[in-house]
């Protein structure tokens, strides 16, 4: 089993934050999204590694800025196999086991414009094709997308064909393509993480809040989404799943509930692997 | 990597002095070059590919550079965009902050030579070039 953990930092020094998710949740693997700049001279694995012998290691995808990997694999057993500035696709190879891409991501915020729900869904697409070049360079699909993705689930640019495709229900995920308007359009992405979106059972009710004035301001978000391939089903943990709201010692939400945004405005997401 | 230690890797080719021969070459032949060539002045270690693509009512062009020894890791550099006729003006895209427009082969020869030349470039082949290093596959994998 590798645990992963995706975190979108939001460029902060959360250094003794990191060692104690990592003692509490057992990570192998940690996904951090928007790491600080090297300038800023914090170093997350010397701080992973502090006062134990654990041994992690940054994967370096060069060129990548947006996405930072931690692992405590053994060395080689996570590389990176492709980069653009804002995501990144991870190659999990562990002995004996089958081969996993971790496709890691930041893409583009809902706001300022000219962003807007149009141009969000056209670099949704640019990253569907980047995963489908790479998927074709290893030779399978058996992908997950973990990152940041600007977006809740039923946005636009998660659920169009011409987007990421992922949709909540894994039987129509599992479909090798689809029609729409007479063209095929495939493959498709599973998204669990339409079940992490409200507090129907105890937790947080999403991964980011926002509280702004506008009529249809819908609070909580799940932005930190965690997306797979029907070929890798098998080789997720779906019980796993699950947002952190605490590193074990102290809370990662203000007492009113919401991400306490001196640590991040974002909460870790855990996701495990059957590898 | 330092701008002197590119200067005397020699990529990209003297863009400005060969520009006046591009006036009729597409964007895909102009990066198509630069691709070849880098891989021509790292001896193999690094090797620039362009793949074609469309979206919508454009072409798409990505460039990326590639480590052979590696494990064939591949960074996408640029993307460039343009219609399917007329091929100018095409559009640079470095990042969702960064988009440059180049109206002529002339035109997009300079912004290619001034991306190329950038520090964060650097940055990126220099990073390549000493996992290269320390990977000990400093010969050309061909």
């Amino acid at each position: 089993m590798v645990n992963c953990l995706l975190w979108n930092i939001s460029k902060n020094d959360v250094r003794i934050r990191i060692a104690r998710l990592s003692a509490r949740l057992d990570v192998d693997v940690f996904i951090f999204i928007e790491p600080p700049p090297l300038a800023a001279g914090i170093d997350l694995e010397a701080a992973l590694n502090q006062g134990g012998n654990q041994q992690y290691h940054h994967v370096v995808a060069a060129g990548c800025t947006h996405v930072h990997v931690s692992s405590r694999l053994a060395v080689g057993e996570i590389t990176a196999s492709a980069a653009d500035v804002r995501f990144a696709v991870y190659r999990l190879a562990r002995p004996k086991q089958p081969q996993v891409l971790i496709a890691a991501a930041h893409l583009l915020a809902k706001w300022p414009p000219p962003n807007s729900p149009e141009n969000q869904r056209s670099f949704a697409e640019d990253f569907s094709k980047f995963i489908r070049r790479v998927e074709r360079k290893h030779k399978h699909t058996r992908t997950v997308v973990a990152g940041d993705l600007n977006m809740n689930p039923s946005d636009t640019g998660m659920v169009s064909a011409d987007g990421l495709h992922a949709v909540p229900g894994r039987t129509v995920a599992a479909w090798p393509t689809r029609n729409v308007n007479g063209t095929h359009k495939g493959p498709l992405f599973f998204n669990p993480s339409f079940s992490l979106w409200g507090d129907m059972v105890k937790r947080p009710p999403g991964t980011t809040y926002f509280d702004v004035s506008i009529a249809d301001c819908i609070f909580w978000s799940v932005f930190d989404q965690v997306l797979y391939r029907d070929a890798a089903a098998a080789l997720v943990d779906d019980s796993s799943l699950k947002v952190i709201d605490s590193d074990g010692i102290a809370d990662l939400c203000r007492p009113s509930g919401e991400p306490d945004k001196t640590v991040s405005g974002h909460l870790p997401v855990l996701f495990s692997l059957k590898v | 990597m330092t701008e002197d230690e590119n200067k005397n890797l020699g990529w990209p080719q003297d863009l400005l002095g060969i520009a006046q021969h591009r006036h009729q070459q597409t964007p895909q032949e102009i990066l198509r070059i630069e691709a070849d060539d880098l891989g021509t002045k790292t001896n193999g270690l690094l090797q620039g590919r362009v793949d074609v693509g469309a979206q919508g009512q454009y072409i798409v062009l990505d460039f990326f550079i590639v480590a052979p020894s590696l494990d064939d890791y591949e960074y996408r550099l640029l993307k460039a965009r343009h219609k399917l006729l007329p091929q100018y003006p095409v559009e640079v895209i470095l990042n969702s902050k960064d988009k440059r427009k180049a109206t002529s082969p002339e035109t997009l020869v300079v912004t290619l030579s001034d991306i190329f030349r950038a520090p964060s470039t650097l940055s990126v082949i220099g990073q390549l070039l000493d996992l290269i290093k320390n990977s000990g596959q400093t010969s050309s994998p061909q």
